[in-house]
């Protein structure tokens, strides 16, 4: 339980965090903008194509992939507390670094979530979608949900090499958005690429959120849904690894500077 | 004497972003004088307003009233003939580039200060010659100690040849080697004929580097005086301290006619301050006369004068 | 002058050091096979130049934004805006010289494209006019430089110098017509997008890698030109408008 109450004050530093940078209305004109302003660049693709499918496929897409894009941003977020002097304090604290980082990160997932949902809504109607989209918010959350481990496991290596945090996880983001069938299905790529899209997050996650738009809730929605949930785990579980060994090496090696 | 900083009715005032209470004023009033030649410190608790005076100064803010003139140009009208005049140092690790090397931050700034191109292939190295860091010129200044930093610093604030060099609390975070040998630059410094307007909250530093210092408390100038003066104005008469002081002879002190004062510290030392002629001299021979060897004199320091001024606020990090 | 010459040096100095600033030209392969496998999947591989050319202009674009927008934040955390306050040499010139300077580096871009496009996909793209390629690629890059110049002297005064930087990336690169075109987008869009000189960009660029013939050169080199150097006048007087504003509220020292 212990590990749970950190993870909970941490999830307060977070929210916090983040309202010091965000104001409403700096949320709604800054940041959302441009994701919105994304979804459509892409979903606008089916114009040059001269294909209305292409506009709803891509649209899917991109509105499932900024779940994702938030919960890998924990990469970058935990670089930036490198570089607040506060790693040497939390290794040195008794817990593993891990429930810090999940907790302060965690808003993001909420973030996400509503985000996708919200671009969504505005624009399912002008893009053509027809038909119900009440298991959107839980689909995207299971979207979020399976990319927080990889997003950890980068967050780990962007702690040895936090100046270069924010490549990795543009690296990381903008592969899974070339290959996972946010745009095209991965079908069209060769098998080994095909092969690697299935073990990262988003592929099936998103697999799962094209079935429930288009049918509803089914097994086969199910499916992917427990695909994308267990790659995440996975991805969590070598998050988790990894911090360790960090927080091992780095008390080995003098890496963790208490003067940066 | 030619006066090359002058200030008259100097005002700041800062608008806090969301507060509802009115501004916050930061300097009140400020008149001030410094002189060629001169190195003047500035002296007061963190708050006082000494940051804000030395970025009015080098004109990096504009006063809310008053009048400020560095070598007899405005500072709010005239600008650039200020900036390429003067130099200024900031204490601590900002204002440097930490991933290029000691030699590009001061080629950098030596072309932002218009220094020829010529003048710079020997003023540059000579600079690092000075402060000690020839042999680390073309490392990153990522790599440098703290007290490397500082010296680079000063060595930026001098790349453009300023008549009047502004210090910012320079010395900051220093170890007392590296503060040493930063105050040794600064009488350098100052012996090739320029100006020197430091900003300190150490009272050793002033007292050992200044010719006047100016103590500043909430935005207005207390006192400006040669910190052996500032002393004077406690205290004319000088100390005598002694080590372990028996409590009778303390006891008879406290009695004695001429002594204002006996304070026992932590450290063992107690202090007897006389207030009148002649009563130091015979502190002593008593002192003596008791077989008594752990004892010393003195006057009252800038740091008496700083605590005995600012009160409770003492020194504040 | 010397300035200017000077910041530029120092800037690509400090580039080179910086691997943050980098991070835009590690996207273009990634963004490069995105655009190649939607017109692979469609059979048209007469959009080829708009698939290489969109994740060029992206990260032209993006290099600008983040970059070139972080010029002068980055002087502001590091606590060497105040230094160049006092200096003698304007701001509103070293600032946008130090852009420049990363923005040359966005040029990377272009082989990095056509070098994803090779090794992926095979394919290798037959330029028309290289010339006029290459002399519009540089006005965009010069058009783009002053937009970030702008973008970051804005930064100066707001603690939320990433929303903006946020709300300046994909809408512009939609209205830009960086890969549909702006004339396929709704008409009430278009006129809009004609006011963002990245649109005008777009085009020539497409046109001089696909077209046999491309229509009204001089025209629009000329209003890509005046545009591109407008944003660089405007980013000069702002800075200098920033900077007095900022001496009078005392913004640097307490942002």
């Amino acid at each position: 339980m212990s590990a749970l109450r950190v993870t909970a004050h941490a999830a307060v530093v977070g929210f916090e965090d983040t309202r010091a940078q965000y104001t409403l209305m700096s949320w709604l004109f800054g940041w959302m903008v441009r994701a919105t302003a994304q979804v459509l660049f892409f979903a606008a693709m089916g114009l040059l194509l001269g294909s209305n499918d292409l506009i709803l496929f891509a649209f899917i897409g991109n509105v499932a992939a900024m779940p994702a894009l938030h919960g890998m941003a924990v990469g970058p977020d935990t670089a930036w507390e490198r570089g607040l002097g506060t790693l040497p304090l939390l290794v040195a604290a008794p817990r593993s670094m891990l429930p810090v980082f999940a907790g302060r990160s965690s808003f993001y997932i909420a973030q996400g979530v509503g985000e996708g949902t919200l671009i969504f809504a505005l624009l399912a109607p002008f893009l053509g979608f027809e038909g119900l989209w009440w298991w959107l918010p839980p689909a995207l959350l299971i979207v979020s949900l399976g990319s927080y481990g990889l997003g950890l496991f980068l967050a780990a290596c962007a702690i040895r090499r936090p100046r270069i945090g924010n490549i990795i996880f543009n690296l990381a983001f903008w592969g899974i958005v070339a290959i996972g069938g946010v745009n095209v299905p991965t079908s069209v790529f060769p098998g080994w690429v095909q092969t690697l899209a299935e073990f990262l997050p988003l592929h099936h996650g998103l697999l799962g959120v094209r079935e429930v738009l288009a049918t509803g809730p089914s097994w086969e929605a199910l499916q992917q849904f427990g695909l994308e949930l267990t790659i995440g785990l996975a991805w969590f579980l070598i998050a988790l690894v990894a911090f360790r060994t960090f927080a091992e090496s780095g008390r080995k090696d003098g890496t963790i500077d208490l003067v940066e | 004497m030619t006066t090359v900083v002058e200030t008259e009715g100097l005002r700041r005032e800062f608008r806090a972003r969301r507060s509802k209470s009115g501004p916050v004023v930061a300097l009140d009033a400020i008149d001030l004088t410094i002189e060629k030649g001169e190195i003047h410190g500035l002296l007061g608790p963190n708050g006082a307003g000494k940051t804000t005076l030395v970025k009015i100064l080098t004109t990096i803010l504009i006063p809310t009233a008053g009048r400020a003139r560095v070598l007899g140009f405005d500072v709010v009208d005239q600008v650039d003939e200020v900036r390429r005049r003067i130099g200024l140092v900031f204490g601590g690790d900002r204002g440097l580039y930490t991933r290029l090397t000691a030699r590009q931050n001061l080629d950098y700034w030596a072309a932002l200060y218009d220094v020829p191109a010529a003048v710079a292939d020997t003023r540059v190295p000579a600079l690092l010659e000075r402060v000690g860091l020839s042999e680390r010129a073309d490392d990153r200044v990522e790599e440098f100690s703290r007290g490397m930093k500082q010296r680079l610093h000063l060595a930026r604030g001098l790349v453009g040849d300023p008549q009047v060099l502004f210090l910012d609390e320079p010395t900051v975070g220093l170890d007392p080697m590296a503060s040493l040998r930063f105050r040794e630059l600064v009488g350098e410094i100052r012996a090739e004929g320029k100006t020197v307007f430091l900003t300190t909250h150490d009272m050793a530093e002033a007292e050992a580097v200044c010719d006047r210092v100016s103590l500043i408390d909430r935005g207005k100038i207390i006192a400006t005086e040669r910190p052996s003066v500032l002393g004077r104005w406690i205290n004319r008469f000088e100390w005598v301290e002694v080590h372990d002081l028996p409590a009778d002879l303390g006891e008879r002190f406290r009695a004695m006619s001429g002594v204002a004062s006996v304070e026992t510290r932590p450290d063992g030392w107690s202090r007897v301050q006389p207030d009148a002629d002649g009563v130091a001299h015979a502190v002593l021979e008593i002192v003596v006369g008791a077989g008594i060897t752990s004892v010393r004199t003195g006057s009252p320091s800038l740091e008496d004068v700083y605590l005995h001024v600012m009160g409770g606020r003492g020194m504040e990090l | 002058m010397r300035a200017a010459l000077a910041a530029f040096r120092m800037q690509m100095s400090l580039v080179f050091r910086t691997p943050n600033f980098w991070m835009v030209q590690f996207i273009t392969p990634a963004q490069t096979i995105l655009f190649l496998s939607v017109i692979d999947a469609f059979g048209r591989p007469d959009l080829l130049a708009h698939a290489i050319i969109a994740p060029t202009l992206i990260t032209i674009w993006y290099t600008a934004v983040w970059t070139g927008g972080s010029v002068v934040r980055n002087d502001r955390w590091n606590g060497a805006l105040e230094l160049h306050a006092a200096a003698p040499a304007p701001y509103g010139v070293v600032v946008p010289a130090r852009v420049a300077a990363v923005m040359s580096m966005a040029l990377l871009a272009v082989p990095l494209a056509l070098g994803t496009a090779a090794l992926t996909y095979g394919v290798d793209i037959d330029i028309q006019h290289p010339w006029l390629l290459l002399v519009v690629l540089v006005l965009v890059v010069i058009g783009t430089t002053g937009f970030a110049a702008i973008l970051t002297s804005m930064t100066i005064l707001s603690r939320a110098a990433g929303t903006i930087q946020n709300s300046a990336s994909y809408p512009f690169l939609l209205l830009g017509g960086v890969f549909v075109p702006l004339a396929l987008l709704p008409a009430w869009i278009r006129p809009l997008g004609r006011l963002v000189f990245l649109s005008w960009g777009s085009d020539l660029v497409r046109d001089a890698v696909a077209e046999p013939v491309v229509e009204g050169v001089p025209a629009r080199l000329a209003v890509l030109t005046a545009l591109g150097l407008a944003g660089f006048v405007v980013a000069h007087r702002l800075i200098r408008i920033v900077m007095r504003r900022v001496r009078v509220t005392g913004e640097i020292t307490t942002a």
